[in-house]
């Protein structure tokens, strides 16, 4: 089913049934509880702007859910381009290096904390499939729908960002 | 830390798929062949799998709950804005309620707490076996009555309990709770409805309805067909759904909402993976 412009209700059911989703990848990709809130608003904004573009032959959660990654890389260059104008000596420049959490940091657990910190340290393409994969259980062909590479692809990306974070986490001596 | 260096390309795809639980019955064995023969490579897998369960177990972060507001004032005015944050405001209501019940039941762990554990466990025993003995005829009929017959005392360890569904649409709510059993599967589902709406449940062929009971007095039609169940509701009700799985591999249940022909909700409930 084709949702249509204009149609308030069906549009804020989307919302309702995606925005959870959407909002976490979307924070575990920026590091950072506004930002993502930000991306999240921006990415239902663009999905009902183009609501006529969707061909409903293919699964409105990949098309959705590509226009969230887009969002997220999009707020990523802008985030890295304002680093550099305004970096200083002493100044974190990986990006998310603020790192804002929810609302409680106290509910974040140290677990959270550090495969959060150890995924902002992966590149992009890398960060993103692990996440799609572990955050939101899609199969490898869902992520290849999603950002448009073969399923090979996924797969090499995949664990190559699992090894990644596995040296990350063994070399702060958090896995035994 | 170990190094892939050492360990065959094969192996590395053959741990990953495994985590994924994307291999056949025959590679599983000939990588747990080749991890006992290769200490490198049974440190690397178990290094992997310690960093993909740390991620299969990192909690969703709560979207603030302003966020659907703030999108359809973006999109729609002021207007679809405020009915949005009325709804927020409600459910936000609803949860800070059961937050703070839930508080009461909060604990900081104390290794005193240990003592008092074992002290309740060994009087929770005595009890038992005292019961049990002057009672023989009475513990399964509390089982029965506990889950109205459909599982045994056995059974019931194995159950699997899957992260519920709640909804919250125009007109339409309701709430799904499963519980896959080693041959069944044991769904709640609260309705409450405006309007005439039809629920379909979608699952594999394997899957059957056994059983639909509706806990109080309500108006539905059930109807069964090949690899699915359609329920059609109004008002509020709570049912107690049966669902027979044959092949007992917990197969996903994909749950549609649909109101004079429009989707309104469509969701998949499958079993956390271990």
């Amino acid at each position: 089913m084709k949702p249509v412009k204009g149609d308030k209700e069906a549009f804020g059911a989307i919302v309702d049934q995606y925005q959870r989703a959407i909002f976490n990848v979307a924070y575990r990709m920026v590091n950072d509880y506004e930002d993502a809130m930000d991306i999240t608003q921006s990415a239902f904004i663009k999905a009902y702007e183009n609501l006529d573009s969707y061909d409903p032959s293919h699964k409105f959660f990949s098309w959705l859910y590509r226009i969230a990654v887009n969002e997220s890389l999009n707020h990523i260059s802008k985030r890295k381009r304002q680093t550099r104008l305004t970096y200083e000596p002493g100044d974190s420049c990986e990006y998310g290096g603020q790192g804002r959490s929810p609302a409680d940091p106290a509910e974040q657990s140290e677990t959270d904390a550090m495969l959060q910190s150890a995924l902002a340290q992966l590149k992009f393409d890398y960060r993103l499939v692990v996440i799609l994969r572990h955050f939101l259980s899609l199969s490898y062909r869902e992520i290849g729908d999603i950002i448009d590479v073969p399923e090979k692809t996924v797969k090499s990306r995949l664990f190559t960002g699992r090894q990644l974070l596995k040296e990350i986490l063994v070399g702060q001596g958090y896995v035994e | 830390m170990s190094n892939s260096g050492a360990i065959e390309e094969k192996y590395i795809e053959l741990m990953n798929r495994e985590i994924d639980g994307l291999n056949s019955r025959e590679e599983s064995a000939e990588l747990q062949k080749y991890l006992r023969r290769n200490p490198e490579a049974e440190r690397y897998y178990r290094e992997l799998l310690f960093v993909a369960g740390a991620l299969d177990r990192v909690p969703e972060v709560e979207p603030p709950v302003e966020l659907k507001a703030s999108i359809m004032r973006a999109i729609f005015g002021e207007e679809a804005g405020a009915a949005a944050a009325a709804g927020a405001k409600t459910r936000a209501g609803r949860e800070r309620r059961s937050a703070s019940i839930l508080d009461l039941f909060r604990v900081r762990w104390e290794p005193k707490f240990a003592y008092v554990l074992a002290a309740c466990v060994a009087v929770g025993f005595f009890l038992f076996v005292l019961f049990w003995r002057v009672v023989p005829g009475r513990a399964p009929r509390d089982l029965e009555a506990l889950y109205g017959s459909i599982v045994s005392s056995q059974e019931a360890g194995q159950l699997l309990a899957v992260q519920p569904v709640e909804f919250v649409l125009p007109g339409v709510g309701g709430e799904l709770h499963v519980r896959y059993e080693m041959k069944r599967i044991l769904a709640a589902l609260d309705l409450h409805s405006d309007s005439r709406i039809q629920v379909v449940f979608d699952y594999s062929k394997d899957v059957s309805l056994e059983s639909i009971t509706a806990l109080n007095k309500c108006e539905y039609n059930a109807k069964a067909g090949d690899g699915k169940f359609e329920l059609t509701h109004s008002g509020d009700c709570r049912y107690v759904i049966v669902l027979r799985d044959g092949s007992g591999t917990h197969s996903p249940i994909g749950l549609k909402v649909v109101r004079g022909g429009t989707l309104l909700l469509q969701e998949t409930s499958r079993p956390a993976r271990d």
